[in-house]
């Protein structure tokens, strides 16, 4: 459990604000605002966003992050235990089976444009529990079926956080040098093809604080709430 | 006597010029049937992606399996068959061939397969009974267990964890940045937030230093070997058997062993230490540690941050993911 989520949650995480830096992600980011501070007018999203998860687009944001970069492109492998009928043919029990998760997430005959990165392909399913989303498992960023993540619901709310602070914190740009730019690419911003999760080249995002008070506020009060952890 | 002269008598028949081309063919013939086997026979009714012996199907699939496998699907369907090494795979690649295999199969499809590199050479250490993944009872028992520490509520009462380290990584990014006048690199953060609340889950430690702290890095570098030794299209070891023998093959896998046995016990020493000195902060091993025998309850944290208590150990409830 110490490195369940160790590698993948940083993976989406960084992606994710990788590619807010770049220019359709400035649009992401105003849609994203505005939709926060439709649910909490009052500037208390930064410790509301503890209790509940009350921004559709947040969520939304979270689950097109997962499918999005696949942060294990081909699943950890399973093995039957009992004979599976795939159309004629009899798979006998004892197979390997390997879930190619970045091909059924770049499908499109189940994902209208694929290779658009669109959160709001999510927004029609408004259920927040993946493992059980009523139309279905919207993604496999947690694999699928008996062995699924188990951290899923730790991670999720560790993503949702993370978005939710960055955005209201920052305006995140783009760096100030061409070479610091962040390679966007599902497969191709990982450093090593053959590595298990996707572990992100290096980049650079430029972070413009939106209102330096509110956010010295938000941090004070953090910090004097968690003080005895 | 009569025994050896007979030996030699076959030996030198076999050797002898007429005999020795057709004894050899036979022999690699043989040998080729032997080391050219997979775990299961070709599959029928299933396409099959043509390969050369020995290997496979493994030098075509290169280092993107993902993008190779995925343009295969193109032209055999979405699922199919491939060889790697001796082993048979059965490749699913479109949204819905995947729902109907790990989804509607969910119950035939609950194993997972051994792999030498990860199961073998990784995980065979310090005791920890890690790399029983295969599905049996103690297994469901220990998933069991970790759904429990990780469900809804249980997480919800980690959320004060969560608070703190976001806070914590978005103020040293504020810093760092000089309020955003430098351009920095979010991954050190983000990886440190991760493992950081990992941690204080597990162990009630957290790593106080900043983005450069040691254990930080430490264990980030050695869990993402660890893991890669896992991965599919990483250890051909795992798939030509005749590699395993390959001298200093296990070195690197051995290495990170060790430097994974050597953290993990410091952190339960330290654990240790600490609720003998009356000062340990409610988690997972502390849990265990202070009563073995507690049986299975709800596993919750509550919002007291009280711990209840279950069976679990923390490199077990790993195996079984």
């Amino acid at each position: 459990m110490v490195s369940a989520g160790l590698d993948t949650v940083p993976g989406n995480l960084i992606m994710c604000i990788a590619y807010l830096s770049s220019g359709h992600g400035q649009e992401i980011q105003e849609r994203a605002l505005h939709e926060i501070n439709k649910v909490y007018p009052n500037n208390d999203a930064w410790e509301r966003c503890l209790h509940e998860e009350k921004v559709p687009y947040i969520t939304a944001l979270v689950k097109e992050t997962l499918r999005f970069w696949s942060v294990i492109p081909i699943c950890l492998p399973r093995t039957s235990m009992k004979d599976i009928k795939w159309g004629n043919a009899v798979i006998p029990a004892g197979t390997s089976f390997y879930m190619n998760a970045y091909a059924a997430h770049y499908d499109d005959t189940h994902f209208k444009s694929p290779y658009d990165f669109n959160p709001d392909r999510y927004l029609a399913d408004d259920s927040v529990d993946d493992a059980a989303a009523s139309r279905g498992t919207p993604h496999y960023g947690y694999g699928a079926g008996s062995r699924m993540c188990i951290g899923s619901h730790l991670a999720n709310r560790e993503l949702y956080t993370a978005f939710l602070r960055m955005i209201i914190a920052f305006e995140i740009v783009g760096p100030k040098e061409k070479k610091d730019e962040a390679v966007l690419d599902a497969l191709g911003c990982n450093m090593y093809p053959t590595s298990l999760t996707l572990d992100p080249k290096p980049f650079k995002v430029g972070l413009k604080v939106r209102d330096r008070v509110l956010v010295e506020r938000w941090i004070a009060e953090s910090e004097e709430r968690t003080k005895d952890l | 006597m009569a025994q050896t002269s007979q030996d030699q008598s076959v030996l030198s028949l076999l050797t002898s010029p007429q005999i020795l081309p057709f004894f050899l063919i036979a022999l690699v013939y043989a040998v080729l049937q032997i080391i050219d086997r997979t775990d299961v026979p070709k599959i029928k009714n299933l396409p099959e992606i043509p390969g050369v012996p020995l290997f496979g199907n493994l030098l075509q699939l290169g280092q993107d399996h993902a993008k190779v496998a995925q343009k295969w699907s193109e032209k055999y369907g979405p699922v199919f068959q491939v060889r790697m090494g001796n082993r048979r795979i059965i490749f699913a690649n479109t949204f819905d061939s995947v729902r109907n295999l790990w989804i509607t199969n969910q119950s035939a499809l609950i194993s997972r397969p051994m792999l030498h590199t990860f199961h073998t050479v990784v995980s065979s250490s310090e005791g920890f009974t890690i790399g029983t993944s295969p599905w049996d009872e103690s297994c469901k028992a220990r998933r069991k267990a970790a759904a429990t520490a990780l469900n809804r509520p249980a997480v919800q009462s980690y959320m004060p964890i969560i608070d703190y380290e976001a806070t914590k990584s978005i103020k040293e990014m504020l810093l760092d940045s000089k309020h955003g006048q430098i351009d920095i690199d979010p991954n050190a953060y983000f990886t440190r937030y991760a493992l950081s609340t990992s941690l204080t889950l597990n162990y009630g430690i957290k790593i106080e230093g900043n983005v450069n702290d040691e254990m930080l890095k430490e264990i980030t570098h050695v869990e993402r070997m660890v893991s890669n030794f896992r991965s599919t299209s990483n250890n051909w070891a795992d798939y030509i058997p005749l590699m395993r023998l390959w001298p200093g093959g296990s070195t690197k896998p051995q290495e990170y062993r060790k430097r994974r046995g050597d953290y993990m016990h410091k952190l339960l020493n330290m654990l240790k230490q600490r609720i003998a000195d009356g000062t340990d902060k409610p988690c997972i091993s502390g849990n265990v540690l202070k009563d073995p025998e507690a049986k299975l309850t709800d596993g919750m944290f509550s919002q007291h941050r009280k711990v209840t208590q279950h069976v679990l150990t923390v490199p077990q409830a790993r195996s079984c993911l």
